[in-house]
């Protein structure tokens, strides 16, 4: 018979729901609604990291940015990243929106020779940014960088698994 | 609470709203807090325990010239311009520049200039003879950046 709930303080987990179909005492995690022992994901932290663009004259491939985020959890558990680039538009332009979809990082910059994208890597319990834009804009041929609009920004969530 | 980790102008490049405490390991596999892993890291950041934002770099800053570095927001540049549609070929007047702000001048989708420091607090931009929409975005940190749209007609 299967049992969909076992509530059993005795038992290795004090309380395990199934799905239908299922015996809750014999259930691989996937068949599982809720198991006692098992940490649910909980949120960590949220933010947001800005990346600059390649300067013209830079022959690299890409811009990485560290995140400062380490959340080096205990032995057999992994942190979580959920990423989303942003656009980032001209303050006044456009109302100043950003927007969460995942393009080159300013398209007024752009139309003046900008391409690329922006993305972000969890790995190895590190955060990593990276642009791959390049800024052919008059500043960046000049070699100084115009400023925070041409950032690429990284919007994250970091959620843990661990107790 | 809310890490905002900036550089040595005050610039916020990264912000981290730590919502419950967990245990973190440095990288000698000792226990140890949020705090320590950005010290092991030698950043600059500055704590805001009411904070409802992000300390998004467009609106904050951070205060390195005060006593205890702080978070604020950036104020908003008062840059005017004297008309928003002109005559092309004539000239557009924007009043009220801070000193030493840059301004990108841009039209037709591509950067037509750009100024390292505006010496006055007023530019004259003589535009060409055919329709355009200019673009003036003024930047002076930790002002916020100031986009002004300029529209020269037939």
């Amino acid at each position: 018979m299967a049992r969909r709930v076992i509530f059993q303080s005795s038992a290795a987990s004090p309380l395990r729901i199934s799905v239908a179909g299922s015996d809750a005492a014999s259930a691989q995690f996937n068949q599982l609604i809720f198991d006692g022992n098992q940490p649910p994901l909980r949120l960590w932290s949220t933010g947001w990291i800005a990346v600059v663009p390649l300067a013209f004259a830079n022959t690299a491939q890409v811009l990485f940015q560290d995140g400062p985020t380490l959340p080096v959890t205990p032995a057999g558990t992994v942190p979580i990243f959920f990423t989303v680039t942003r656009q980032q538009e001209l303050v006044g332009v456009g109302g100043g929106i950003t927007n969460p979809v995942n393009e080159p990082a300013n398209r007024t910059y752009d139309a003046a020779g900008m391409a690329g994208a922006v993305f972000a890597v969890g790995g190895s319990n590190v955060f990593t940014a990276m642009n791959f834009n390049r800024d052919n804009s008059v500043g960046g041929i000049y070699g100084t960088n115009t400023g925070s609009p041409v950032s690429g920004v990284v919007n994250y969530a970091i959620m843990l698994n661990a107790t | 609470m809310l890490y905002a980790i900036h550089d040595e102008t005050g610039r916020i490049q990264q912000a981290n709203k730590v919502w419950m405490t967990a245990d973190l390991v440095n990288s000698q596999g000792q226990k140890c807090t949020y705090d320590d892993l950005l010290n092991e890291r030698e950043l600059k950041y500055v704590t805001d325990k009411l904070a409802n934002h992000h300390a998004s770099h467009d609106h904050f800053f951070v205060d390195v010239l005060a006593k205890e570095p702080v978070l604020r927001e950036r104020e908003v540049m008062g840059c005017v311009a004297s008309a928003t549609t002109i005559k092309a070929g004539t000239s557009a007047l924007i009043t009220n520049i801070p000193n030493e702000a840059s301004v990108d001048i841009m039209a037709a989708g591509s950067m037509v200039e750009y100024m390292d420091k505006v010496d006055a607090d007023e530019l004259e931009y003589i535009t060409q003879n055919v329709p355009l929409t200019y673009t003036f975005v003024f930047r002076l940190f930790p002002y916020k950046d100031c986009t002004l749209q300029i529209e020269a007609v037939a």
